[in-house]
């Protein structure tokens, strides 16, 4: 930013130059105060660079050239004494203000230079200061030209003065034309042109400070413009020119540096000011119905000759309409009378002060009470004129003042409608001020500034007022109707001039030409040229009646000013600030006073008096248009709210007041449970049209697609254990029927078990205006979810409680998930980590390895179980189908013997139903050739029964049937010799046994105990022997190990110690 | 001091079972105990977990299926187990059948030490695929779900799972890595190596084992024989993991010591080369057995809780508490 570097090396020729063409756009006019600008502008003019210089260091000396002002009256000089100090101090302020604004101006360019190479919009202001500073980057070749002049000019405090006087005079043509753009400012330059070349040689007092000799007469008032239209359009100027001046402020207030330390001031005389208001609507309520009623019975009795009627209170939104219809009044097919009944009906809202009555009453009072409304809204100064002085606050004030008067007293007579004109209204303001200055005589009482800036404001405003005179209707109507019959002349038009235009053609000429004065006013358009002058003229005189009355009663004063102490206190500061701050900030100040008292009041309303949270204060509601303001200030493209809503809200948006901080803000109404169901009701009509009057027609994409996916395999391994569970009911069954005799018919009764379906949430839950995200919702996804995992996992039914836990465990899991995700992506981590390895990262920590176990579960656990799950159900129809074949075997008239008396009975209201077993399914019905496919069940109960028990012999017999019966010869005695020789004494020994066996046997029988022969004699077997004659066989373990007889295990018992070795 | 040498009975046992899996050197003491302590450790949690679980089905014995309920979520664990309790049941209805042959007895055994390999008994398989082979059906497999169970048909029972394929396969690594192991033995060495593979903490020794994991104390009633032999499985299978982690740990060590000595040595080079070569001298660097400490980190690596089992109690706060894991 070589561009700036004037300001960086604080080149004060170059800043010199951009002062000046400041000046020249009328840039120092809305920054400054008026003093203050005078004081600026007449050192501009003078163009002396070292008094430029000097001032900028803050090296100066301010004397007021009394000398040079002879022309104007005494009076008025010692009002501008007043504000204006003399000396060092004051001129040193100024001086570091003119710093801050140019500087500012370079922190603008700087930004929006930076914008621009951006090449993002360009704000309109800046790029002023923008081409402001690229011509003062040009200068310095022009210097150079001009000779070394920049180094000297940096140190021209040091340098001997004519050396700057030489570059000065070098300058002086270029500059002279850049001056002459405002006539104000040629003709004063032109008036003190004598000063000017005085000027140049720069005096030093003693202290070595530039005096800066200001001719006083550059702080007289500007000459009365003498003509009356001259001053209309003055005055309309004017007004224009203070909104504009006070958008310009507006826009500066970004600018503006400021402290809180008044808001708590401004804070107790808005509350001042409020409690006036409240007392006057209170008082003046009832006067203004009285009147009001008054007035309506007035037009009421009127009503017949309504020929004339006043349209010119008719709002300004109807200025145009009637310039139109006034235009082309030929064409409309209308009267006069009809025109204007139209125009009543019309027109909706009359102003409050509307009266047929009294003409000319509106536009005045809507001006007079804006004018009173601002003053009062000035509480920087108002708050002491608000109310009456009381007798306990100045107990002589009666006998100083005969007429006191305050703003709510004229606001009370306003709304009593006791002004006829402007001038009456005028007088009283400024009376109050006056009143003021009186009493207060002390040059330096804090009261006096506050009457003089409200006698300020008050001038300033005065203009706004329009020159009008009330008259009453019958008066008005009279003189037009004189005027009328002389000739329809439109010089008279008089007040009801809109009327007057409407009826004469001729008239079209005059008001044009007046609307083309384009006056924001409606004031513009009615004049009395007579009463115009006067009123206009009156405050400057009065005003200076007054001061001469102030100047009398000065020394009364000071003995009374011991009773004001009490009001003293922190104003007396505040006075002395006021004195040194800057007109911006003043601006901000009055403009902003209002909203920061707004601001600071429902703060204030938040803590209780120890200063601590209120719990139950009412929250701070954040109004949605106040997000647009923050957006607004975010652009700076406007930074407070436009002027237009300015003047309609009064309430500049105060950013750092704003305790939302200019968070997007909203207007929560709160929930309106009529509104809410209201809107809901539409929603679930909407949505019933749109699903044909079936909610579960149109599903949330909470359902899952059952074609696809894995729910799908989910839904298809459920629906298969269904089926494998239904078999196995069969299969027991059918294991019943065949051990049991009876079998009750509750135990043929089929478990009921439903398909699965996909069950949407509820219908209510599915509207727009429901969160699908909501928790409880979400919860009872993640629940159907999760039982159905439990449910393809083999439990039929499960406790709500434990699908309650199971879904809490899987809810926790999840954010835990979640969790890691978000801590990982958030991390501050030098070593940041791609969203694939976050990711990957985050399920590992909560368990899985890899991806890829997420595949395997898949597909070992679900895949395969479903595989496995359609293998094991075929298994098990199969082995259903072997169980039921012999039931159903050879069904013919015998089966009628096993189970008689149930056909006799015909008793077949037990039947199972259609096809309980599945027999088509199982393929049995065409393998037996069945007719129906429903069986008694009693009679297949039976046959069952009895296939089973006749089956369960066979099948023991089966078991052994490879087995034939092998019938070991019996070996006789005479066998023995032919065994092998081994044996041979085993089977002697076995002879003997058996003859004595046999011999026993036939005692008992009592036969003969004769051997018989011994091919006859048969050896005995083992078995036949006696038990304890029998040999021991020895048996094997499974294990095949021969154990030895199981010893006691010493370690089981519990041994004693000896009892000597305790006694030892 | 004869508490002290009572306590350690394996020491044989698990020399063996070291040799087997590739440490050559004879472990020393301190090692061996150490394994051993671990392993007892290990059986007693087993133990007294498998009791717990046995009390919840409301028996006082353990049975087979709840120790196996322990290692479930080790597929390949219990598919070897599996599989070695399979063939384990071959062998005893081979023995009730026929009085037990010594040849098949043999084959048990090897099968018992090394889980089960059927690849390596070309010889006797077709004898023993004779019987019937029991398939061991756990209670909590898929056809258990349901009230009925259907009969198994004899073709059914001969196919091959796909986890038993998978256990099959591991069981093939591992006999390879075996092959591997032996391929340059000389045939002294190999039989001193297959008679080592017969090494087991159970077999023959049910009673001592009995003793030295204290079940009497531990269990209320007699575990039957199954279980004991399945813990007889387990304990090789935990001195296998602790062995091989261990090995691994070595290996990773010595690399890195030779890493550290190469840097070093790349100063001292001179030093080194003068050094010469003699005939008698000893090998240049002796291979180092495994040393308790390295038992100690294969532990502890071992026992390290992944993710998986502390995921639930993540950003919860707190100390994860953890039982020892089976390994």
């Amino acid at each position: 930013m070589e561009k700036l570097s004037a300001f960086q090396i604080n080149n004060k020729y170059k800043l010199f130059q951009l002062a000046k063409e400041l000046n020249s756009t009328k840039f120092f006019e809305t920054c400054l105060n008026d003093n203050q600008y005078k004081i600026i502008n007449h050192l501009l003019s003078t163009d002396n660079y070292e008094l430029w210089s000097n001032f900028l260091e803050g090296n100066c000396y301010l004397q007021v050239n009394k000398s040079s002002t002879a022309d104007e009256s005494s009076q008025g000089d010692k009002e501008n004494e007043e504000v204006i100090e003399e000396g060092h101090k004051p001129i040193k302020m100024l001086a570091l203000h003119i710093r801050y604004l140019l500087w500012e101006k370079a922190i603008d360019f700087y930004y929006s230079s930076r914008d621009l190479d951006q090449s993002v919009y360009t704000i309109e202001e800046v790029t002023d200061d923008y081409e402001l500073i690229d011509k003062l980057d040009k200068m310095p070749e022009e210097n150079t030209v001009n000779g070394e002049t920049t180094e000297v000019d940096s140190l021209s405090e040091a340098k001997p003065a004519p050396v700057v006087r030489e570059e000065e005079d070098d300058y002086d043509e270029d500059e002279e034309e850049e001056e002459e753009k405002d006539q104000n400012n040629d003709k004063r330059s032109d008036d003190h042109s004598e000063d000017h070349d005085k000027d140049n040689d720069v005096q030093y007092n003693d202290e070595h400070q530039a005096i800066l000799e200001v001719p006083s007469s550059i702080f007289e008032e500007r000459p009365e413009p003498e003509t009356n239209t001259e001053l209309e359009q003055q005055s309309a100027t004017e007004s224009r020119l203070n909104i504009e001046e006070q958008e310009n402020l507006i826009k500066e207030f970004n600018k503006v540096y400021h402290n809180f330390e008044y808001d708590r001031e401004t804070l107790i005389k808005r509350r001042k000011l409020e409690k006036s208001d409240m007392q006057l609507e209170e008082a003046g309520s009832d006067e203004i119905d009285g009147i009001k009623t008054g007035t309506e019975n007035v037009t009421n009795n009127d009503g017949t000759d309504n020929m004339v009627i006043n349209l010119g209170s008719a709002s300004l939104s109807l200025k145009h309409l009637l310039n139109t219809i006034q235009q082309q009044r030929d064409e409309i097919p209308l009267n006069d009378f009809e025109l204007r009944t139209l125009f009543m009906d019309v027109r909706k809202n009359r102003g409050k002060w509307a009266s047929d009555e009294r003409v000319g009453q509106e536009e005045l009072y809507e001006a007079c009470e804006k004018v009173v409304m601002d003053l009062r809204g000035y509480t920087e100064h108002s708050t002491p004129f608000l109310n009456k002085v009381s007798k306990r606050e100045a107990p002589n004030y009666g006998l100083i003042i005969k007429t006191p008067m305050d703003l709510n007293t004229v606001m009370k007579k306003l709304k009593g409608l006791q002004y006829n004109s402007k001038e009456e209204f005028v007088n009283d303001l400024m009376l109050i001020w006056n009143n003021c200055l009186t009493y207060n005589v002390d040059p330096k009482h804090f009261l006096r500034a506050h009457a003089i800036a409200m006698q300020k404001r008050t001038q300033k405003l005065i203009p706004s007022i329009p020159n009008i005179t009330i008259r009453s209707r019958a008066e008005v109507e009279k003189e037009e109707e004189l005027e009328n019959e002389d000739k329809g002349s439109p010089v008279g038009a008089g007040k009801s001039s809109k009327k007057g235009r409407k009826r004469t053609r001729e008239d079209q000429i005059k008001t044009e030409d007046e609307t083309k004065t384009d006056s924001p006013d409606p004031s513009s358009l009615s004049e009395t040229p007579a009463t115009g002058i006067s009123a206009t003229e009156v405050p400057p005189v009065e005003n200076e009646n007054k001061k001469a009355d102030a100047i009398d009663q000065d020394n009364e004063e000071e003995e009374e000013e011991v009773d004001a102490d009490v009001r003293e206190d922190n104003d007396n500061d505040n006075n002395d600030d006021e004195d040194e701050v800057g007109p911006e900030l003043q601006a901000w100040r009055t403009l902003t006073a209002k909203s920061r008292a707004h601001y600071c009041a429902q703060r204030a309303g938040l803590f209780d008096e120890n200063y601590k949270l209120k719990p139950n204060a009412h929250a701070i509601i954040r109004e949605s248009n106040e997000m647009s303001n923050f957006n607004h200030y975010l652009n700076n493209t406007l930074v407070v709210s436009k002027s237009s809503n300015l003047l309609e809200n009064d309430e500049p948006y105060l950013l750092e007041y704003d305790i939302t901080g200019g968070l997007p803000g909203f207007k929560y109404s709160g929930v309106n449970e009529e509104d809410e169901e209201r809107r809901e009701q539409r929603l679930v009509d909407v949505y019933l049209q749109q699903a044909n009057g079936d909610a579960s027609k149109i599903k949330s994409p909470f359902v899952l697609p059952t074609d696809s996916g894995l729910n799908k395999v989910y839904l298809e391994n459920i629906t298969e254990m269904q089926e494998i569970r239904k078999i196995c009911f069969k299969i027991s069954l059918i294991r019943q029927m065949q051990t049991q005799l009876f079998v009750h018919h509750t135990q043929l009764r089929q478990p009921e078990i439903d398909t699965l379906k996909e069950v949407d949430v509820d219908p209510v839950s599915k509207l727009s205006n429901h969160d699908p995200f909501h928790k409880d919702i979400q919860y009872s996804i993640l629940r159907r979810n999760i039982s159905k995992i439990a449910m393809q996992t083999g439990y039929e039914t499960t406790e709500p409680a434990a699908i309650n836990t199971l879904t809490q465990i899987a809810e926790r899991y999840m954010e835990n998930l979640i969790k890691s995700i978000k801590l990982h992506s958030e991390s501050s981590s030098s070593n940041q980590l791609t969203t694939r390895e976050i990711l990957l990262l985050s399920l590992l920590e909560n368990g899985i390895d890899k991806p890829d176990d997420l595949y395997t579960f898949v597909k070992e656990k679900v895949v395969k179980q479903q595989a496995k799950l359609k293998d094991l159900r075929l298994k098990l129809s199969n082995f259903l189908k072997e169980l039921l074949k012999p039931g159903l075997e050879n069904f013919n008239e015998k089966s009628f013997d096993d189970n008689s008396e149930q056909f006799m009975t015909g008793d077949f209201s037990n039947d199972l139903g259609d096809d309980f077993f599945g027999f088509k399914e199982l393929g049995l019905d065409k393998e037996f050739k069945m007719l129906s496919s429903s069986i008694p069940i009693y009679l297949l109960h039976s046959r069952l029964h009895n296939s089973y028990s006749a089956n369960g012999i066979i099948n023991k017999r089966n078991k052994y049937e490879d087995f034939k019966e092998y019938n070991v010869p019996k070996l006789y005695a005479s066998d023995i010799e032919y065994q092998i020789g081994i044996l041979a004494p085993f089977y002697s020994k076995l002879l003997d046994k058996s003859k004595h066996h046999y011999v026993k046997v036939q005692k008992k029988k009592g036969e003969s105990t004769a051997l018989p022969e011994n091919d006859k004699l048969v050896l005995i077997e083992d078995e036949e022997l006696p038990q304890k004659q029998r040999n021991v066989r020895p048996r094997l373990p499974p294990t095949g190990k021969i154990t030895s007889t199981k010893k006691k295990i010493i370690a089981n018992s519990f041994i004693l110690p000896d009892e000597d070795e305790l006694t030892v | 001091m004869a508490s002290q040498e009572n306590k350690h009975k394996y020491r044989v046992e698990i020399q063996q079972m070291m040799f087997v899996l590739g440490e050559s050197n004879d472990a020393p003491i301190e090692t061996t105990s150490l394994i051993e302590d671990i392993v007892r450790g290990q059986v007693i949690e087993i133990l007294l977990q498998a009791t717990k679980s046995a009390g919840v089905r409301g028996t006082k014995s353990i049975a087979p299926e709840d120790v196996i309920f322990l290692m479930r979520h080790d597929k390949a664990k219990v598919n070897r187990l599996r599989t070695y309790l399979s063939w384990k049941d071959v062998r005893k209805n081979a023995k009730d059948q026929e009085g037990g042959g010594t040849e098949s007895l043999m084959e048990g055994d090897a099968s018992g030490g090394a889980a089960g390999a059927p690849a390596a008994q070309a010889s006797d398989s077709k004898m023993l695929t004779k019987y019937k082979k029991l398939k061991i059906r756990l209670p909590w497999e898929l056809q258990f779900m349901f009230s009925e169970q259907h009969l198994e048909g004899a073709e059914e029972s001969e196919q091959v799972d796909d986890d038993e394929k998978a256990a099959t396969m591991a069981s093939l690594k591992r006999l390879k890595m075996a092959d591997d192991r032996t391929k340059n033995m000389t045939k002294e060495e190999y039989v001193h190596w297959s008679e080592c593979r017969q090494a087991s903490f159970t077999f023959r020794k049910a009673k001592r084992f009995r003793e030295w994991a204290q079940i009497t104390q531990l269990c209320d009633s007699r575990p039957n024989d199954d279980v004991i032999d399945i813990l007889g499985f387990l304990t090789f299978e935990i001195v296998c993991s602790l062995t091989e982690e261990a090995m691994q740990i070595k290996n990773a060590e010595e690399k890195l010591i030779q890493q550290l000595i190469v840097k070093a040595g790349n100063l001292n080079k001179e030093l080194n080369k003068r050094k010469r070569k003699y005939l008698f001298d000893k090998p240049d660097e002796l291979a180092k057995p495994i040393m308790p400490y390295h038992i100690e980190e294969a532990w502890r690596r071992l026992q390290s809780t992944d993710f998986k089992h502390k995921a639930a109690r993540s950003f919860g706060g707190g100390l994860v508490k953890t039982r020892t894991r089976f390994i």
